[in-house]
């Protein structure tokens, strides 16, 4: 898995926000402290830690929805950024939380999933948009029959496979799901991860995973790395993490979820959600 | 949608009605005898009862407005033998003043309105727009500063104000532009954009500044929105996620606004045709108040009702077409 090149890089991310405090004083806060990430090709790293961690801000970044106040974004050794944005965004796709908020309630399926592709320049496809969209319909389990469908129409699960079909539409190299499941109902996790661990499987697709769900975690994830107050604590591979971690913090973050038998599920590997709860 | 149509159109009548019959009440009731105002400071009592004959004021309320109402509907005859007059559908009467057909006065005046109406309606619909917009795009730049105590202005200065400032600055005093004429006509299209020129700045300035700030309002809100965010991290330019994402959803509140304001405009700008001498229906709506001259006041009130009503059903049918999810509802 790794070794190789990175595909997506972040080196030495910094992002500050201030905010005007009283008597004209400026207070900065510091939400990602000098975070260098790499994603390799065809593996899933999983971004975890707690509320206000700083990894949906380290993952916007990365996504380029917004400029680190220092540090660099690299896609394949290169950095792509103002007008070469579409360059980027062409290899790499976000899949948000909310999938019904995420997507603009005015437009039917075919519009949101066939825009990336027409913006970004892809070539018309032998049999059309449509068709296409259709295609990708199919690919993430929905009913291509829907395409002319709004989002109000479908159910969470459904409408974050409209989300996940948008996504790969464009074929990027990395796709970036910022709790991509959490707004889901477990059950509907567990497929649409699967579905998410298929695509991968066909298309060798980098995932980028931000969760603070460990379970989540366990199920799809190859290397994780653990954040804390804006910055990476400790990185691994997934059995390392779960069995033997190394810092205080990522221990206190195992053992903050009781219900996982987290030294069990992981030393089976291929753990099914499930029966990892008791 | 035929019976949505239907159903609207005729609720629309009775709302109407009700206007007519409360309109018609209220002068009826409360004004002073218009009689006793034609006929003047050398007046006999004789001459009163004679003009309130004439007039048929000296008739019950509701046999008089019930032809009154039926005449808007399918035309009278006014008066009996030899002196009778029909009056065509929609009758409204006759003035008291001059003794013109209420309707063709109004009728001969519209052209003035719509003018002044439809123009700055143009007008401040692009400035409102495009100056919201701005300032949401751009929120605490001295653009959006600047546009919104503009606006503020707009909102807070009187239009009588800014009329006759802009009437004393421009055509007065620089002389950029003609004296407007009072009867500007189509036909004649350099002196008719002119003459109307001015009237749709003074209401453009007033109206854009109600719509840009809500428009700015509106588009703040929307551009926070995650499906905002989603479409910038899907790729699309800038000018799309502005113009196809955020645009729609922001304007589409702010048409029940633009057609109100517009209804009201039909009715008659009062103060902006009276400053500018320009003889629409808002300044025929003012000289019959001056003279409490009723068949006209009626005419016009009935007028900007019915403005006002169908604007309504307008903006209904809008909202299906600007929001594509009350189409699929009303399915």
């Amino acid at each position: 898995m790794s070794g190789n090149a990175p595909v997506l890089a972040g080196k030495n991310l910094t992002r500050r926000f201030s905010r005007r405090a009283s008597f004209g004083r400026t207070e900065t806060f510091t939400a990602v402290d000098d975070v260098s990430l790499e994603l390799h090709s065809g593996e899933t790293l999983a971004l975890v830690g707690e509320s206000g961690s700083g990894k949906s801000t380290t993952a916007r970044m990365l996504a380029q929805l917004i400029t680190p106040s220092d540090g660099t974004v690299e896609l394949g050794g290169r950095q792509y950024a103002g007008r070469r944005l579409g360059e980027f965004r062409r290899q790499v796709q976000v899949v948000f939380q909310d999938p019904f908020s995420s997507l603009n309630p005015r437009h039917r399926v075919e519009q949101i999933i066939s825009a990336p592709m027409r913006y970004l320049d892809l070539p018309k496809p032998a049999g059309g948009w449509t068709a296409r969209v259709k295609e990708l319909m199919e690919r993430v389990g929905l009913n291509p029959d829907h395409s002319q469908r709004f989002p109000s129409q479908f159910s969470g699960g459904q409408a974050q496979r409209i989300g996940i079909a948008r996504a790969i539409a464009v074929e990027p190299s990395v796709v970036i799901c910022d709790e991509a499941v959490s707004a889901l109902d477990v059950s509907v996790q567990a497929r649409v991860l699967e579905l998410l661990r298929e695509l991968q499987q066909q298309d060798h697709y980098s995932y980028l995973f931000i969760t603070h769900d460990l379970a989540v975690v366990r199920e799809i994830a190859h290397r994780i790395a653990v954040m804390s107050q804006g910055k990476i604590v400790e990185t691994g591979d997934r059995q390392q993490i779960f069995t033997n971690p190394q810092q205080e913090y990522t221990r206190t973050l195992l053992a903050a979820v009781p219900q996982i038998k987290y030294q069990r599920a992981a030393a089976a590997g291929q753990a099914a959600p499930e029966t990892g709860r008791t | 949608m035929i019976w949505f149509l239907l159903r609207r159109l005729g609720f629309a009548l009775f709302t109407l009605l009700v206007v007519v019959l409360l309109t018609y009440w209220i002068f009826f009731a409360l004004s002073p005898d218009p009689a006793a105002q034609i006929c003047g400071q050398n007046c006999t009592p004789d001459r009163i009862a004679q003009i309130r004959t004439t007039l048929e004021l000296d008739r019950p309320f509701f046999p008089r407005f019930f032809e009154f109402a039926g005449g808007i509907f399918a035309g009278r005859t006014i008066g009996s033998g030899p002196t009778a007059v029909y009056c065509s559908a929609p009758c409204l009467g006759y003035s008291f003043q001059s003794g013109q057909n209420v309707t063709d006065m109004i009728v001969s005046r519209l052209p003035v309105t719509l003018s002044l109406a439809i123009g700055s309606l143009v007008l401040w619909v692009i400035a409102g727009t495009i100056g919201g917009v701005i300032s949401a795009v751009f929120r605490g730049s001295w653009w959006d500063k600047a546009a919104m105590t503009a606006a503020l202005a707009g909102i807070a200065l009187p239009n009588y104000f800014v009329a006759l400032l802009l009437q004393y600055v421009i055509v007065v005093k620089l002389q950029w532009l003609p004296f407007p004429l009072n009867d500007p006509s189509i036909s004649d299209p350099q002196s008719w954009f002119f003459s109307y020129l001015l009237p749709w700045i003074v209401l453009a300035l007033m109206y854009s500044a109600t719509f840009a700030r809500l428009t700015r309002a509106n588009m703040v809100d929307t551009l926070g929105e995650n499906y905002i965010r989603t479409a910038r991290a899907k790729g699309l330019p800038e000018r799309l996620v502005i113009g196809k994402h955020a645009l729609r959803p922001a304007l589409t509140p702010l048409v029940t606004i633009v057609g109100l304001d517009f209804a009201m405009l039909l009715g008659g700008a009062l103060i902006t045709e009276s400053v500018f001498g320009l003889q629409g229906v808002g300044k025929l709506a003012r000289d019959a108040i001056g003279t409490n001259d009723q068949p006209v006041i009626m005419g016009v009130t009935l007028l900007a009702a019915t403005a006002v009503v169908l604007m309504n059903i307008v903006v209904d049918l809008l909202y299906a077409v600007l929001d594509p999810r009350v189409r699929v509802a009303a399915r």
